[in-house]
């Protein structure tokens, strides 16, 4: 039996290090944000479709922040973060 | 037995089910431009390396400070760690090439490999943050 090694996805990027099982797990958090009110994910329906969702985060971030999808699960770190330490 | 609430729930009502949960955390954009800082200071740190804190105590055979250099921070040859020239050079004050002698080494380097130009900038890079030595 092979032994299983953390995944290296995401331009390399070990999601499980970050603390995360899965890259639909960092846009599940993502999409949870409101931003001074205005809502990561508009579309109600989005939240249906992982695919939809999922686009509406990296639009999201890339057309308000300028942030690429590969320093997503970084912020999703910092934020997963900052709200376990409730600050 | 009753299964209450949820033999209500209309199909139709899932989205909205699922986005009132939605929006619970509220972040300013203010705080938001923190965090995405502080997430490209991470994502840079993490891709310097594996995420540790400089190694402390004494090297087991040398019996000299542990310091944070090439040697020990990547896994060499305990044969190579062991080496009294290696060694020596390894503890030498940081040195950065500068000037001409950077350009000839580049002009050398490079005829040879176009690649090695990328490898005496990591050097150099390295060279700066007190990690390796070069001479």
């Amino acid at each position: 039996m092979e032994n299983q090694k953390p995944q290296e996805k995401q331009g390399g990027i070990n999601l499980q290090l970050l603390g995360f099982k899965s890259p639909m797990e960092v846009i599940d958090l993502l999409a949870l944000i409101k931003v001074d009110g205005d809502p990561v994910v508009k579309d109600d329906k989005s939240f249906l479709d992982p695919r939809l969702k999922a686009k509406e985060v990296m639009e999201y971030f890339h057309n308000n922040f300028g942030v690429i999808p590969d320093k997503l699960p970084f912020i999703a770190y910092i934020i997963k973060n900052k709200i376990k330490k409730g600050s | 037995m009753s299964v209450g609430p949820i033999k209500e729930t209309h199909a139709s009502q899932v989205p909205q089910l699922i986005t009132s949960v939605a929006g619970r955390f509220n972040l300013t954009s203010a705080l938001m431009q923190r965090v995405i800082k502080e997430a490209d200071e991470f994502a840079e740190l993490r891709q310097q390396g594996p995420l540790q804190g400089p190694k402390t105590g004494r090297h087991p055979l040398t019996n000299v400070d542990k310091k944070p250099t090439l040697l020990n921070e990547y896994k060499i040859p305990q044969k190579i760690k062991t080496d009294p020239e290696l060694h020596e050079i390894q503890h030498r004050e940081p040195v950065e090439l500068k000037g001409p002698a950077l350009a000839a080494l580049r002009t050398i380097y490079g005829k040879l490999d176009p690649t090695a130009i990328a490898l005496i900038d990591k050097v150099q890079d390295l060279a700066k943050k007190g990690v390796y030595h070069v001479r």
